[in-house]
This record gives structure tokens, C-alpha cells and sequence, in this order.
């Protein structure tokens, strides 16, 4: 594929705790294409944000980054020196955290930290910086008059996109968005999805989108990789991954949501709990809940295999024909 | 719905807060003439946007605070006037589950303790024996296998889902006959949500506890409730049986509501983006979705809707219908 914008290579992050080395990110490898939405699913502490943050280089100590390539256009940003990486970050690649409320500055005037931004990576005055800053309101919805309220006199959506405004000001390849969504509510979660929609329309940024939100996934992003205790599961399209999931896990997550139509009947959830990371995992670390289990599954390290087209699954009771047979129970 | 089967009914109830500070006060109502009734091993579901008083209504329920308005009857007697005893005994009778499993418990004692203390604390049983025997049956009933084990840990050292089960158990020590739960499911993995909700049903069920079920996501709530109550801005704008509101809403803020949920609906949202909370001043007139709304007429701006009955079990704010 030529027009890959961000490759990830076998990226694994460690954690140093108190009970031993956690490894958070497990050999991990996708690829974002130019233009593209792609989103990073799975429950809490599984490790999608500390990809997103591995990526923009943002992980601190006690983590750090022990394998892996991260290429951005074939440039490795883990290589990265202080002053490349000050030129890739935001320019190239910008990042929208998951609580707007805490990412502002309580008491710096919203227009001021915008400016600030652009003014931090890009040789421009205080003028046209602000010119640009009143663009960017306009972009996402926000009144330009508004430029210098606190962030308090904005509600949570608002800050939101003010946030996302920042993410957009110099016109990034990419824009990391981690659970961007996730403390709004549903009414406001879909005013500001659209307008990344629309806004990812007219730019073509990519975008790496993480939510634990399976069915606003499937509605946002393109394609989907579903990430459990550290590794990831399974990828492929949203449809895809929606209408067919091929891991049990991804097709037990699937099931845990309870639906707004179609009879109210029993779900069955997942049993038991994730894994601790500082326990080393021998085999598929999702064995011990799963179903479809066999015995091989706890001792054997299952590794991504394709299954169709730009799909693949780590499950070696999917790999094997056996999704013809699960396909013809489904019928029968 | 008739009232007599009520346990615990909320009747005309209005809240107001004083707000700002000196030089600078100002009122603002919290709830707006709500009634609500939570009826004997049924589950009502208060869905809502963040700030429409979905928990306040569970404080005014567990005697958090008093009503400024209308009054709340416990088995038809009113607790305006309630003596210290009665107090007691409908604290005991109601208890909450929160939505933070991890601030909830105390992190220094033990879990056994920690369901020990209100068996004692309220006289369930009278020696230490017997209270640790119902502590270790009681984290059997919320599925935390082996209880002996659980019962030495620490919160620290169980998950999001086992807290919430801990939670749980320690709010069934008392035999309560309601339990108001505040958003028990929203911190919770995607994946153990099930598992809670499941757990809360089967006491609904076994038990006949009676449940208010605050969440903002409807789809639960049609999951574990029978009814639903929509409040936007304080007021109750659509009540009635699960079904009716989930497949046949009619309030606009409702449907706007059923729309916004990725999957659900297939036309985009039509609301404006305006997402500013409405103003909540006690003298405020008209609707409170007004703002919003894209129906909206003339008489909206200037008279509050009242509550109609459109079915047996469904009712609604608005003056479309």
C-alpha cells in the first residue's frame, strides 16, 4: 500500500511498577492509511491509549518504549531528536485528549492558549496567529466573539472543540484523538462527531480515534482494530469487524451491549476480569474467558493471522476453516 | 401507575439551590414540580444530560436533602413529618449504590469488614459470628466467589466490577426495600457492565427490591428498567413503560436523545448545535427545552407544559400534544 501515512512496527511499551514490569503494549503492529479513520477499541487498561501516546511520543517515566518502529512517512519517530520531534509534533501530528476540561488552562483565556499553540511551532505574528485563531471558531462552530472567554464560560462540548480547534491549527497529517467523547453527552458526543466527520471530509487529515464505545466506532471509523491486555486482537473494517467479528472476544463485546431495539432478552456479558499486565501471559491472554477455549489456546501464543482482505485475527480457532463451519451454524 | 401501590413517591417535588456569593446570589431550581413513584420489585430508569438532575433526585429520595417544595411519602405517609425512629428505619430501608466503585469504599479496611459494620450498625445481627456468616453469604449472592478470600482483601485489590459487587452487597446487608443507583454501571469496563446490570436484576427479581436506576444511556435503562423518566433541565419531560419510550418517543428532546446514539438513528442529529444547559432561575417560564427544540412554538416561551396522559403508562411535557 502506497499511501500509508503511519505504520506502526511490533511496538511494545513497558510500565516499571511496584509488582514488576508491566508490559502495557504487546508487539503491536497496524498501519494508518492517508485520509483515514482509524480506531483502536477495547476495555479500559488494554493499552490503546498508551499506543496513542507511544506514537506522539508523549510516554513518560515510569514507561517507556522497549521495541518498535513508529514510521510516520517512512520516518521513524522514536528517533526523532528534540528538535525534529518539535517540528513533528503538532505540525504533523496533533493529539485531542479525552477531558476538554482539564486539557485548558483554567485561567489563561481560551484565545491565548490557541494562539500560543500555533505560535509555538510556526514563525507568525501575534496578529495573524490570532486571525487564524478566529478561523479555526468559525470551523468548529464557535461564536469568534467568544475568542476571549475563560474556559469555565464554555460548556463541555464547546471546550471540546475549542480543543479540536487547536488540534486542526496547523493543519496536521494526523490527529490523535483519545476518547474525545467519552465525558460528554449523547447528544453533544454526536454534534462533535459530525463535525470531525465533516472537518476530516474537507481536510483529509488521518485520524487514530480511541473510544471503549464499540457502536460509535462502527458508526465513526473506517477501519477498527480491537485491542486486548495489550495486543492487538483483531483488525479489519468497521463493517467488517461490526457485522462479522471473527475473535470471540471481539465477538463477546459485541454482545456485552445492550440494544435499543429487537426483544429485550438476557445477555450474557463476559465472564471473569482482565489479566494483570505484570503477569507474563503464556498463550492467548483472553483463554481463560473465552468460550471457544481449548487447551492449547492457554499455552500457545496466538499471532495475527489474515483471514480475508486486509483482515486479520490472533485466534487459532478462527484461523483454521473453521470460520466456514461457524458461518453454516449461524444459518442452520 | 396508581399511587397506592407506591413504595416511595416523590410528589410535586421542587429543589432550589442557592448559588454565587456574596453581593452576587442568585437561585437556582435544581427540580421543577417532579413526581416519580418506585413501585415494589420494579425498576424506574431517570435518563438525562449531565445537570438535569438525575442524582438530585436520588439525594432528595435518600433524605440528602429536604424538597423545597411538594414532599416525598414513604408507604403513603409523608417524611415532612417523620419522627427520629421513622428516620432510621427509611434510611435503612433505602440505600444507594454510587457510580465510583474506587472512592466508594474505604481503601484502608477490609471488604469483610466493610459489610460487617452496617449488619451490626443496624442490628441485622447481634454478635460479630453471625455478621461475618452473612457478610461471607452476601458476597456469595454478588457473585464474588470464594468469599472467605474476598472478605480478607483490600479494595485495592479487586477490580472495577468486584467493587461495584462490594458495593453492593453492603447496601443489601440491610434488607433495604429500595435501592437508588446512581450511574452504577457508567465506570465500569464495557465488558463487566452486563454482568452488573444482570446481578441487579436478579434482585429486582428474587428480592422485590424497588430500584431507581439513574443513567444517561438508554439503552441500559430499557435493559433493566419498566419505566423511564426523561428529565431535561430539572422538569420531567416523558415518562412511561420502557417500550413505549424507547420505541415510540414522542417528547423532541426524547427523540433527539434516541437519535444521538451511534447506530440507532439513521438521519443525522437536526438540533441546533447549541448545547448551553437552559436557564434555571425559579421564575423561569415556558418550557425549558424551548432553546432547542425544533418544534418549538409560540406558547412555548411562555407557559410550562403540563403533564399529559397519552397511554395508560405514558405521559408527557409538551404542548404538541
Amino acid at each position: 500500500m502506497t499511501d500509508v501515512l503511519l505504520s506502526i512496527r511490533n511496538l511494545c511499551v513497558d510500565y516499571l511498577t511496584d509488582a514488576g514490569v508491566a508490559r502495557a503494549v504487546d508487539d503491536i503492529s497496524f498501519d494508518i492509511r492517508a485520509g483515514e479513520v482509524f480506531g483502536l477499541a477495547g476495555e479500559s487498561g488494554c493499552g490503546k491509549s498508551t499506543t496513542a501516546f507511544a506514537i506522539a511520543r508523549l510516554i513518560r517515566m515510569p514507561g517507556f518504549v522497549s521495541d518498535g518502529e513508529v514510521l510516520f512517512e517512512g520516518e521513524d519517530v522514536l528517533r526523532m531528536d528534540a528538535k525534529r520531534l518539535r517540528a513533528f509534533r503538532w505540525a504533523q501530528t496533533s493529539v485531542v485528549l479525552q477531558s476538554a476540561m482539564n486539557a485548558l488552562n483554567p485561567v489563561i483565556r481560551v484565545s491565548e492558549q490557541v494562539c500560543d499553540a500555533i505560535r509555538a511551532h510556526q514563525r507568525v505574528n501575534e496578529d495573524q496567529a490570532r486571525s487564524r485563531t478566529r478561523e479555526l471558531f468559525a470551523l468548529v462552530g464557535i461564536d469568534p466573539g467568544r475568542l476571549d472567554d475563560y474556559p469555565h464560560q464554555f460548556s463541555g462540548g464547546m471546550r471540546q472543540r475549542i480543543c479540536i480547534a487547536m488540534a486542526l491549527a496547523l493543519r496536521p497529517r494526523l490527529i490523535i484523538m483519545d476518547e474525545p467523547t467519552t465525558a460528554l453527552d449523547v447528544v453533544v458526543q454526536r454534534d462533535i462527531i459530525g463535525k470531525i466527520s465533516a472537518l476530516q471530509r474537507e481536510f483529509g487529515f488521518s485520524v487514530l480515534f480511541i473510544s471503549h464505545d464499540l457502536g460509535l466506532m462502527l458508526e465513526f471509523c473506517d477501519r477498527i482494530g480491537v485491542m486486548y491486555a495489550g495486543r492487538l486482537v483483531e483488525a479489519g473494517t468497521a463493517r467488517q469487524v461490526g457485522e462479522q467479528p471473527a475473535h470471540p472476544y471481539t465477538q463477546a463485546l459485541l454482545r456485552s451491549f445492550p440494544s435499543l431495539c429487537g426483544p429485550r432478552r438476557r445477555l450474557q456479558g463476559i465472564p471473569g476480569a482482565p489479566p494483570r499486565l505484570t503477569e507474563s501471559i503464556a498463550g492467548c491472554a483472553f483463554a481463560p474467558r473465552c468460550e471457544k477455549a481449548e487447551s492449547t489456546c492457554l499455552t500457545q501464543t496466538q499471532a495475527l493471522a489474515s483471514l480475508t482482505e486486509g483482515r486479520v485475527v490472533a485466534c487459532a480457532r478462527v484461523s483454521r476453516p473453521l470460520v466456514a463451519t461457524t458461518q453454516t451454524a449461524e444459518v442452520s | 401507575m396508581t399511587s397506592e401501590s407506591a413504595l416511595l413517591r416523590m410528589e410535586n417535588v421542587s429543589l432550589d439551590f442557592k448559588t454565587g456569593t456574596w453581593g452576587r446570589r442568585s437561585v437556582l431550581r435544581a427540580l421543577r414540580d417532579v413526581s416519580l413513584s418506585l413501585r415494589l420489585g420494579k425498576a424506574l430508569a431517570l435518563v438525562g444530560e449531565s445537570g438535569s438532575g438525575k442524582s438530585t433526585c436520588a439525594r432528595l429520595l435518600s433524605g440528602l436533602h429536604q424538597p423545597t417544595a411538594g414532599d416525598i411519602y414513604w408507604r403513603g405517609a409523608g417524611l415532612g413529618q417523620r419522627k427520629s425512629k421513622e428516620t432510621a428505619a427509611y434510611r435503612r430501608s433505602v440505600q444507594m449504590i454510587f457510580q465510583d466503585p474506587f472512592s466508594s469504599l474505604n481503601p484502608a479496611l477490609s471488604i469483610g469488614y466493610q459489610i460487617e459494620r452496617p449488619l451490626l450498625a443496624n442490628g441485622v445481627v447481634d454478635n460479630a459470628a453471625d455478621a461475618a456468616r452473612q457478610a461471607r453469604i452476601l458476597l456469595e449472592r454478588v457473585g464474588l466467589h470464594p468469599a472467605d478470600e474476598t472478605a480478607a482483601k483490600r479494595p485495592h485489590e479487586l477490580s472495577g466490577g468486584q467493587r461495584q459487587r462490594v458495593a453492593i452487597a453492603r447496601a443489601l446487608a440491610v434488607k433495604p426495600e429500595v435501592i437508588l443507583a446512581d450511574e452504577p454501571t457508567s465506570m465500569l469496563d464495557v465488558s463487566v457492565r452486563i454482568g452488573i446490570l444482570n446481578l441487579l436484576l436478579d434482585l429486582k427479581q428474587e428480592q422485590g427490591i424497588a430500584f431507581l436506576f439513574i443513567t444517561h444511556d438508554l439503552a441500559s435503562a430499557r435493559y433493566f428498567a419498566d419505566d423511564i423518566a426523561v428529565l431535561y433541565g430539572g422538569s420531567l419531560v416523558e415518562q412511561g413503560d420502557s417500550e413505549a419510550i424507547t420505541q415510540n418517543p414522542q417528547h423532541p428532546y426524547t427523540r433527539l436523545l434516541l437519535n444521538s446514539i451511534p447506530g440507532a438513528g439513521d438521519n443525522p442529529s437536526t438540533a441546533p448545535a447549541q448545547t448551553d444547559a437552559p436557564m434555571r432561575q425559579p421564575d423561569a417560564k415556558g418550557c425549558p427545552f424551548v432553546h432547542r427544540c425544533p418544534q418549538a412554538l409560540a406558547e412555548c416561551r411562555e407557559v410550562m407544559p403540563a403533564l399529559r396522559q397519552l397511554a395508560d403508562n405514558h405521559a408527557i411535557r409538551c404542548h404538541l400534544y
